[in-house]
């Protein structure tokens, strides 16, 4: 585990425990990163393929769109 | 509701909350390669960061790109276009985490250039922890 992500996750526990703007997102943020921290063995295929297409799905997230030009 | 949060005293959320992240962080099992098992986790997790980072940018761009502009030039940064796999355009956080991944992929074909995927894993290391910096950084607010 990125040592980097420890050390956010008090201060980020914190932020959801005020109730901040980004409150879903961040138990979202930090469900995900449990469930990484309790991986112990390598994907399978068809977790493999999932995460691909997840990042594929990118492409078309308005949220990774980048600005449109003015 | 609000007030609920208050009575439970913040550290102590804290403490139970990364208790449980720590204690539950589970071992490799037999015969699993370290260095694999280390990628896919930080593949992971930086998918979730930057998911985190660029959803909350994108909430409200024009705010971002008013009040905290270097962290909407990050979330720019991290959508950029960048040519993956010859033909497929992906937003760069996409095609930072696809590199490591085609990369652990040789690694596991040929057990060798572990130098290479040590190196991809510092890469996406590095961009994650901006992000985290940046995500803690954007949700914060001062106190009421």
């Amino acid at each position: 585990m990125n040592p980097a992500v420890i050390a956010a996750m008090p201060v980020i526990l914190d932020l959801i425990a005020k109730g901040v703007p980004a409150v879903i997102q961040l138990i979202n943020w930090v469900a995900a990163i449990r469930k990484v921290a309790q991986q112990s063995e390598a994907w399978t295929r068809e977790m493999e393929d999932a995460f691909i297409a997840s990042l594929i799905a990118t492409a078309s997230d308005p949220a990774y769109a980048v600005d449109p030009k003015v | 509701m609000k007030k609920t949060i208050r009575w439970l005293s913040i550290p102590a959320i804290s403490f139970v909350a990364i208790c449980a992240l720590v204690t539950s962080c589970a071992q490799l099992r037999p015969g699993e390669d370290p260095l694999v098992v280390r990628a896919e986790q930080t593949e992971a997790a930086a998918k979730s960061t930057f998911d985190l980072v660029l959803s909350v940018d994108h909430a409200d761009r024009g705010f971002w790109r008013t009040n905290s502009p270097a962290f909407h030039a990050f979330a720019e940064w991290l959508r950029q276009p960048q040519v993956v796999r010859v033909t497929n355009v992906l937003p760069r956080a996409s095609a930072m985490i696809l590199s490591l991944n085609n990369i652990k992929g040789e690694y596991v074909f040929s057990k060798s250039y572990s130098n290479a995927l040590v190196s991809a894993i510092a890469v996406l290391q590095s961009a994650a922890t901006e992000a985290n910096a940046w995500s803690i950084i954007i949700t914060n607010r001062p106190a009421r």
